[in-house]
């Protein structure tokens, strides 16, 4: 009976927190803080997708026009994730990012003050996004020191494994995060 | 009346259960940031720790490649060869008297390898005419095993390909060889999503007749070939590459041209120009 009251609890939470999305996205705040989120995030996955040879490339001192070209062709490399399921996680995991960070921006100025639960949940998921980039297979991501620290060799073999199942923690994150602040701009907008 | 009385009731409700949701409780609300702020200091911390360890020197024996694999102890009485200077003139492009040496050190199947070599192959004559014609640099491509599985990675055809590719490289078709396995390795695999990123399928092991195919291609003398590979010759060489590569340590395709160091590639050519005018400086 008490499992099914909390079923029935998370249902109406849910569909309010969608309604709450759709409030949000009617809000020119959101799509502000939607597309500044979005920005910043493909700089950062594009510099971290790379990062040993874009910090070796900023660090040469080729000079201020160079290595601004080198910052503007930065979201480029997002470009190759669209070619397979793996990168459509990180896309997946940005958008939802996104729209999370959209969703505080609008509930921060209904509610007046910043959810502290729903910001953690985005930030941790962009931190672990970012430990997931890299390509583990050459050893080229920071997943791949981090285990083969703990595992020794036998750390590169569970990389792939770990490397998803991070990918799917941030996934996780986001959608915890935007849930909870769909709700939040539900309750607030009635 | 009755229905105004309810949506009083239901705002008091959402009220209420906003203030629950916002922890309105000052310690509820610490205690959160605290919880908080300890996971990303853990998280921030094994980030700059990974940044860290990517990048710190490491002058390891024999690099990170295992003392049990089959390769390093085929070259066990060979002596380490030095890095600065050319390995193989087979496997260098360019003029041997330039006085600049650009080393890359790749896996046959490395898929970041993969596009490196990508960027370097279309952009050929570019190179050879922006730079190596005019004798700023030679191009050196040293190629191992370090993804293979008796080196802790998951290529079963790693150790096999580079055999072969040393092989080649003593018949002077290095490149020939390099590009057409490439090629042959993108068209049946990469492309197909297969072993060409993370979570991808892994390349299932391939049988000789996939590196003497391309030798028949390339009118390579098969029995020299035959005779390179029984002998172990090809493994020897391998080895003795792989016992001297420290800075491939820390991932492929690594790359060294005067002071610039790097590993990893998922660039393009300006990105790959940009290493270049880096070592040249």
């Amino acid at each position: 009976m008490k499992n099914n009251i909390k079923i029935i609890k998370f249902m109406d939470d849910s569909k309010n927190s969608i309604q709450g999305l759709v409030f949000s996205v009617k809000k020119l705040r959101f799509w502000i803080g939607f597309g500044v989120t979005l920005v910043v995030m493909s700089f950062i996955v594009g510099f971290f997708q790379n990062f040993q040879v874009n910090v070796s490339l900023f660090s040469a001192g080729l000079g201020f026009n160079k290595n601004l070209k080198m910052f503007l062709a930065l979201p480029s490399a997002l470009f190759p994730l669209f070619g397979y399921f793996y990168g459509w996680l990180f896309i997946l995991a940005l958008i939802l990012q996104a729209i999370s960070i959209g969703e505080l921006v609008v509930s921060r100025k209904l509610v007046n003050q910043t959810d502290a639960k729903s910001m953690s949940g985005s930030g941790i998921s962009a931190l672990v996004i970012t430990l997931g980039l890299g390509c583990p297979a050459c050893g080229t991501s920071l997943l791949a020191p981090l285990l083969v620290a703990i595992f020794a060799s036998a750390g590169l073999a569970v990389l792939n494994t770990i490397g998803t199942i991070v990918v799917i923690l941030a996934i996780v994150l986001c959608f915890w995060s935007i849930r909870r602040l769909g709700l939040i701009i539900y309750l607030a907008s009635l | 009346m009755a229905k105004k009385v309810s949506n009083s009731d239901k705002n008091l409700e959402a009220q209420a259960r906003l203030n629950e949701l916002l922890n309105q409780n000052k310690k509820s609300r610490q205690r959160t940031y605290i919880i908080v702020g300890v996971i990303c200091a853990v998280l921030i911390t094994l980030i700059i720790v990974a940044i860290v360890y990517m990048f710190s020197s490491k002058d390891k024996e024999g690099s990170s490649i295992s003392t049990q694999d089959s390769a390093v102890q085929a070259a066990a009485s060979m002596p380490k060869l030095a890095v600065d200077t050319v390995w193989h003139p087979a496997m260098l492009e360019g003029n041997q008297q330039a006085p600049k040496l650009f080393r890359e050190y790749s896996d046959p199947f490395c898929p970041y390898c993969y596009k490196l070599w990508k960027q370097i192959n279309d952009n050929r004559s570019a190179i050879k005419s922006k730079y190596l014609d005019q004798n700023k640099f030679k191009l050196e491509t040293r190629v191992l095993d370090s993804l293979s599985v008796s080196n802790g990675g998951k290529s079963v055809n790693s150790t096999r390909a580079a055999e072969y590719t040393y092989c080649a490289s003593r018949q002077n078709k290095f490149q020939d060889f390099w590009d057409a396995l490439q090629n042959k390795i993108n068209d049946q695999y990469y492309s197909k999503g297969i072993g060409a990123y993370h979570g991808a399928p892994e390349i299932p092991q391939v049988e000789d007749s996939f590196y003497t195919d391309i030798n028949k291609d390339l009118g390579l003398d098969e029995s020299k070939v035959n005779d390179c590979i029984t002998s172990g010759q090809g493994l020897k060489d391998l080895g003795q590459a792989d016992k001297s590569a420290s800075e491939a340590s820390q991932g492929l395709p690594a790359i060294v041209f005067g002071s610039f160091k790097t590993n990893g590639f998922a660039g393009d050519w300006n990105q790959l120009q940009a290493m270049f005018e880096s070592g040249l400086k």
